[in-house]
């Protein structure tokens, strides 16, 4: 009996010496080098989804260790994302939903979206295409296969606020880093930070969250869902060739100007690889 | 996907044509197709996608000549029926998702391509497929089967596990070997008792991206079991032990887990007796460790609660949980004998079932560091501990009684307590406790016409209160006509007392089956082996043809 326990001991350590066991604290000691490469991430969440707060706890801890390199949005949308109830007393009567929010991820009845949203938290990195969806948990992961890359174009945005008519002016310039044919989109969204709304968070008693803060909320787009294509037929792009693009927003009625950015992001429309992706206040 | 359609068509249909001229081989099969019709129901919360009608479906085609088998596997959705998983649209679209050869004599078997395949009791590996919940976890790559000595049977895998229409990013290796004790030993081949011990090991790669956490890229699990019977017991064990294996089921967390079950069980003639537990932590295992849902699952635990059939005592099933559970089951069954004052003239059987749930004892690994926080060793547990939360607990007691040679009956009471924010991944919903009372009744009215009927009743305060359903079904020959209706007339709303009504027939005949339904289906979830998958409310047109040749 004592052998059988020898020789099982014995298989099991041979079988196990190729695991990798993991001592503490777990962490990767290398630290990757970044060359300027921003990554845009959108989250799709609801604020009636109660497991999407551990989805923007992962946005803000990538957010505190990699401050230069992530440009979130939190997409309102789906089944979760619905407004429950039209009278301001109650919970969840705020309506985050925007028409590109809902041409990305449909309203979890009759449609969708694009992303065709199944589920809630759930998001993408740096691609638009829904075959790129995955877990939270995973988004560090994708992160990390674009922030050492070299960006290909630099973003620029110029925004200037006009009180008197509470619109905002936009000014975006695209500049090549390379020489290129790739057929390139840029977008421009509008999102707010700040929001004090409901939200359901599970990790919480009572879930029901009165004044949680809402982050990189997709408010809008100054030029579509998918924006404007800037180089078309794959003609070619030169190594600092600029592209400018001048775009007008009216704010809504309950945006806070202090607390609006504008996200601008470049696309390989082909691809639909997001090149390069940039966040600014609108007012600094 | 499309790739993989030419060859394997080719190879059955070049089979086929060989098999027919010179009469060599055999080819079987089956088929089915699923579709509905989508209807807008706001009241019950019943949603028509854009395509209207939506369509599962697939056939399988097997070519056997001697040692030698293949086969392949079409599947079809145009595009996926509301409710399985779908998310992204990754489960849209047709191709052949499933090929694969065997060779096999008697002492090796090789297959190549795809295949399902179970060590033990699957708490290390258990690959399979379950239409009814849209899950396949088949693996592609290559098995090998050896039996180099009586009694002793050896496995060995590798491959990479589908997902949809493409494959997991994992990598899965095992072994698994089967030690028959009176096999190999054939001085106690005829012994009153037999044992067996069986052992595997399975590892999975993915490489390590992310940039803060240092991930294993390599997660072994090894598990050892025994099969011990004597006469009418029988005794069955298994343990499995996984390292280190942060994913998103466990909240990249770097315990280890652990899993025992134990199953015994005694049967003599009219009595057969169950008793079962297990111990489970942190025992979720894919071939990606960002899975959700019920993708790339390398294992399954088995559950030990007891899968109902009727509606409404499937209410709230059980769903395994892989993170963390303990629980324990009897079941009693006892057929009185013919010509007793139970058994009466044509018999009696009757079933008690009892099983619980609770969940683990954790604890904090330090002061500091909360239970189940990312990046962390995650919480303490000492093996075989159980918490104070009841997950589920389910009591049922069957009375199936002929009475007759035109009237037979099955009578069902059912009494569960159902945790569902554990088991439905809320936070505030009350614990429901329900009670459910099922009579089941076949009536023969002439040597072709039999109507079979189920009158069901559920009771409870929580969630949406008291449910009724009564369900009619006529068979004549080859035909069925059904009627049933759902009705929660206990709800707290009276807007939402909604009579759930569904009527169809059917036709059945040499292994073909037509049905076609029209009716509203009410929001559940349903469950198969503990694995389970939420159902939505719909409203419309049912169309299934199945076939097996």
């Amino acid at each position: 009996m004592k052998r059988t326990g020898i020789l099982t001991g014995i298989v099991l350590s041979i079988f196990f010496a190729g695991c990798d066991i993991v001592e503490s604290p777990y962490l990767e000691t290398d630290t990757p080098v970044w060359n300027g490469r921003k990554i845009l991430i959108l989250d799709f969440t609801g604020h009636m989804c109660g497991n999407c707060p551990s989805a923007h706890r992962t946005l803000s801890q990538l957010q505190e260790n990699y401050p230069e390199a992530i440009v979130p949005i939190a997409v309102h949308c789906g089944y979760f994302g619905v407004v429950a109830t039209s009278n301001p007393n109650q919970p969840y009567h705020y309506n985050f939903n925007t028409g590109v929010g809902l041409e990305l991820g449909g309203n979890g009845f009759t449609n969708y979206g694009y992303y065709n949203i199944r589920s809630q938290p759930i998001g993408v990195v740096n691609q638009l295409i829904p075959e790129a969806l995955s877990a939270h948990d995973a988004w560090a992961g994708n992160m990390a296969s674009y922030y050492s890359l070299f960006p290909e174009v630099q973003v620029q945005i110029t925004p200037v606020f006009d009180e008197s008519d509470s619109s905002i002016n936009l000014t975006i310039d695209v500049t090549a880093q390379i020489v290129s044919t790739r057929n390139l989109n840029l977008a421009a969204y509008i999102t707010e930070s700040h929001i004090i709304e409901w939200q359901m968070d599970y990790t919480q008693s009572p879930s029901n969250v009165q004044n949680y803060e809402h982050n990189h909320v997709l408010r809008g787009s100054f030029n579509g869902t998918w924006g404007d294509a800037i180089n078309t037929a794959n003609a070619a792009i030169t190594r600092n060739q600029k592209f400018t693009k001048n775009y007008s927003l009216k704010t809504g009625t309950d945006w806070v100007p202090e607390n609006l950015s504008v996200v601008a992001f470049v696309y390989d429309s082909d691809t639909k690889e997001v090149l390069q992706a940039e966040e600014t206040h609108v007012i600094e | 996907m499309k790739h993989f359609f030419v060859v394997p068509v080719l190879l059955v249909l070049g089979f086929n044509a060989l098999a027919q001229e010179q009469n060599y081989g055999q080819i079987t099969g089956n088929f089915q197709a699923d579709a509905q019709y989508y209807i807008t129901d706001t009241l019950i919360g019943a949603s028509s996608p854009a395509e209207k009608t939506m369509l599962n479906s697939y056939a399988n085609f097997i070519y056997t000549l001697g040692n030698f088998s293949a086969g392949f596997r079409y599947e079809g959705y145009m595009n996926t029926m509301l409710g399985f998983p779908n998310l992204g649209g990754v489960n849209d679209g047709i191709g052949i998702p499933y090929r694969w050869a065997t060779f096999s004599n008697n002492q090796l078997e090789v297959t190549a391509g795809n295949f399902y395949e179970q060590f033990g009791n699957g708490l290390i590996l258990r690959s399979y497929e379950e239409k009814q919940l849209g899950y396949d976890n088949a693996f592609d790559g290559i098995r090998v089967k050896i039996s180099p000595y009586n009694g002793i049977h050896l496995k060995a895998i590798a491959g990479l596990q589908r997902f949809y229409w493409q494959k997991g990013p994992g990598i899965v290796k095992g072994v698994d070997g089967d030690f028959l004790i009176n096999e190999i030993f054939s001085g106690i081949r005829d012994a009153s008792w037999q044992l067996g011990f069986g052992g595997s090991f399975v590892t999975k790669y993915q490489k390590d991206e992310d940039p803060i956490y240092d991930l294993p890229q390599n997660v072994g699990a090894a598990a050892g079991r025994i099969n011990f019977s004597l006469a009418g017991f029988n005794l069955i064990s298994e343990y499995a032990y996984k390292i280190n294996d942060p994913s998103s089921d466990n909240g990249l967390i770097f315990r280890p887990g652990q899993a025992l079950m134990i199953n015994a069980s005694y049967s003599r003639s009219g009595l057969g007796i169950i008793l079962s537990t297990k111990w489970v932590d942190n025992m979720s295992f894919r071939s990606d460790r960002y899975a959700i849902g019920t993708d790339l699952h390398i294992n399954q635990i088995p559950e030990i609660t007891k899968n109902h059939a009727y509606s409404l005592t499937a209410f709230y099933p059980y769903a395994t949980q892989p993170k963390g559970e303990w629980g324990v089951q009897g079941e009693v069954f006892y057929r009185f004998k013919r010509g007793t004052a139970l058994g009466g003239k044509y018999g009696t059987a009757l079933a008690v079932n009892f099983s619980r749930i609770q969940n683990t004892q954790q604890t904090q690994v330090d002061e500091f560091t909360p239970i189940g926080a990312r990046g962390t060793y995650g919480y303490n547990t000492a093996f075989f501990s159980i918490g104070d939360s009841v997950y589920f607990q389910d009591l049922n007691i069957e009375f199936a009684k002929k009475w007759s040679s035109t009237f037979k009956s099955t009578f069902t009471y059912q009494n569960i307590i159902y945790n569902y924010n554990v088991l439905r991944g809320t936070a505030d919903h009350e614990t429901v406790y329900a009670h459910c009372a099922v009579a089941d009744l076949t009536f023969g009215i002439s040597d072709v016409l039999s109507l079979h009927t189920e009158m069901q009743a559920l009771f409870t305060q929580q969630d949406k209160g008291n449910w009724a359903m009564l369900m009619l079904e006529f068979s004549i020959p080859n035909w069925f006509f059904t009627i049933a209706d759902n009705w929660n007339y206990g709800n707290a709303d009276p807007t939402y007392r909604t009579h759930y009504l569904m009527g169809g027939f059917g036709y059945n005949n040499h292994g073909n089956r037509i049905q076609l339904s029209y009716g509203k289906q009410r929001e559940g979830i349903t469950c198969v082996g503990g694995v389970c998958r939420a159902v939505p409310a719909s409203n419309g047109i049912m169309l299934t043809i199945s076939s097996t040749f």
